[in-house]
């Protein structure tokens, strides 16, 4: 257990001293503020990747049955981006949802309305709950990804990730849609994740090393969900896809981007904590991550919005500051057989 | 400057360091299959070395091991700039 006491906060952003790698100078600035961009870097850099994006999609579009499959989560951002994709670069999107047994009530009804109000085709995957509680509760207790990775995001999130990519590179390979596009936003992802070119014969390779460290945590069914086989690529006509951030490219906050997606029906969640708007089990991840490493997995992301001029730091500190006490994930901790003093 | 640089991506930017622990990685551990590095630390790692060391990296390379651990991608990067 590690517990956080006498935590230092960046004077810019909200990054704690508990957040691995870093260091303050005497002003209090962190590590990752001195070689941060300033806004104005920030908003240059958001055109340009803007100008790549749009490059990629007019190379892209009318070229097969979709031009984008688009992971859907319902939550905010992935519904901006599907609104974005489908109504501003007029691309023909399949939207996409993986079932993980915790969606919770409004956000299953944000994924029919959204899809209904900008007239995009969709569909969903449930894989068995078995295995996704299993997924959860083994990477809840045991230590399953890289330390970079649990900067991003909870281990439990980092899994449910995995085997949501490696489902859309999956659908991508089987009906040849060229495009795949997360809403993933700055600090959840690498800066360098916003155009991403997949060789698939090497994301086979790679799959194949991943998959082992899978199959020994989550067992043989992880084989089904995180692999990507050989003989999959070979029979496609796909060599090689694109797997695209956009909103790293966008110049917009929260607030704009719930303003915007309300127009199409959609509504905020009320029982998925202050940084989900979709996932049930969120605030179960953000209270075990916090036990194990003594910061909120979100605490990237938001420091990441402050300094890209995206969010004020107040409202970063009172997100990064909201983490759940295990009595108010107790429900969840029991749906995925979870228990505490095994964290 | 070489062995520096990439052991300086390693440490800042995937948290990866040699020989802090005994159960650690070290020089030639195969970081993919110990799972420090995964498909985003890839992408940050060929874009880091493309850009550094102002290099192009092929299809067949990034298929083969060279990559694979700290000791194969100093050799690999040294000899693609002729060191």
């Amino acid at each position: 257990m590690n517990e956080a006491t006498d935590v230092q906060i960046c004077a810019r952003c909200v990054l704690p001293s508990t957040f691995p790698g870093i260091q303050f100078d005497a002003q209090g600035l962190c590590t990752l503020c001195h070689s941060a961009p300033t806004v104005a870097e920030f908003e240059r850099t958001r055109k340009d990747l803007r100008g790549r994006l749009e490059q990629l999609f007019d190379a892209t579009r009318g070229k097969a049955d979709y031009d984008v499959i688009v992971a859907f989560s319902g939550g905010k951002d992935s519904s901006y981006t599907l609104m974005s994709l489908a109504r501003h670069y007029g691309l023909k999107c399949l939207a996409v949802t993986i079932d993980n047994g915790f969606i919770a009530e409004q956000a299953q009804k944000n994924l029919r309305t959204v899809t209904s109000a900008l007239g995009v085709d969709f569909m969903m995957f449930t894989p068995a709950p078995s295995f996704m509680q299993r997924m959860y509760r083994t990477s809840a207790t045991t230590s399953v990804h890289s330390d970079a990775a649990l900067t991003r995001a909870s281990s439990m999130c980092n899994s449910c990730i995995g085997l949501i990519n490696n489902y859309m590179v999956r659908l991508a390979i089987e009906k040849c849609v060229p495009l795949i596009a997360g809403g993933y936003i700055g600090g959840q992802v690498p800066k360098d994740s916003v155009i991403m070119q997949l060789d698939l014969d090497v994301q086979s390779r790679f799959r194949s090393l991943a998959v082992k460290r899978y199959l020994r945590h989550f067992g043989p069914d992880a084989q089904g969900y995180f692999g990507l086989s050989d003989d999959l690529v070979s029979a496609g006509r796909l060599r090689t896809l694109h797997i695209v951030n956009p909103m790293l490219g966008f110049d917009v906050s929260e607030t704009q981007i719930i303003n915007e997606i309300s127009t199409l029906g959609w509504s905020r969640t009320t029982d998925t904590g202050s940084n989900s708007t979709n996932c049930l089990l969120n605030d179960l991840g953000i209270a075990v991550h916090y036990k194990q490493h003594g910061y909120n997995p979100y605490v990237n992301e938001i420091a990441e919005q402050v300094r890209a001029g995206l969010m004020a730091r107040d409202e970063g500190l009172l997100k990064a500051g909201d983490i759940p006490e295990f009595a108010q994930v107790v429900r969840q901790a029991r749906a995925i057989g979870l228990d505490w003093n095994d964290v | 400057m070489l062995d520096a640089r990439i052991r300086q991506f390693l440490s800042q930017m995937l948290l990866i360091d040699f020989g802090d622990h005994a159960d650690g990685p070290n020089e030639h551990t195969n970081l993919f299959e110990s799972g420090h590095i995964d498909s985003f630390g890839f992408v940050q790692l060929v874009a880091f070395l493309e850009t550094e060391f102002a290099i192009t990296i092929t299809e067949d390379e990034l298929l083969s091991e060279s990559l694979s651990s700290f000791s194969s991608m100093r050799a690999f990067v040294a000899q693609k700039i002729g060191q």
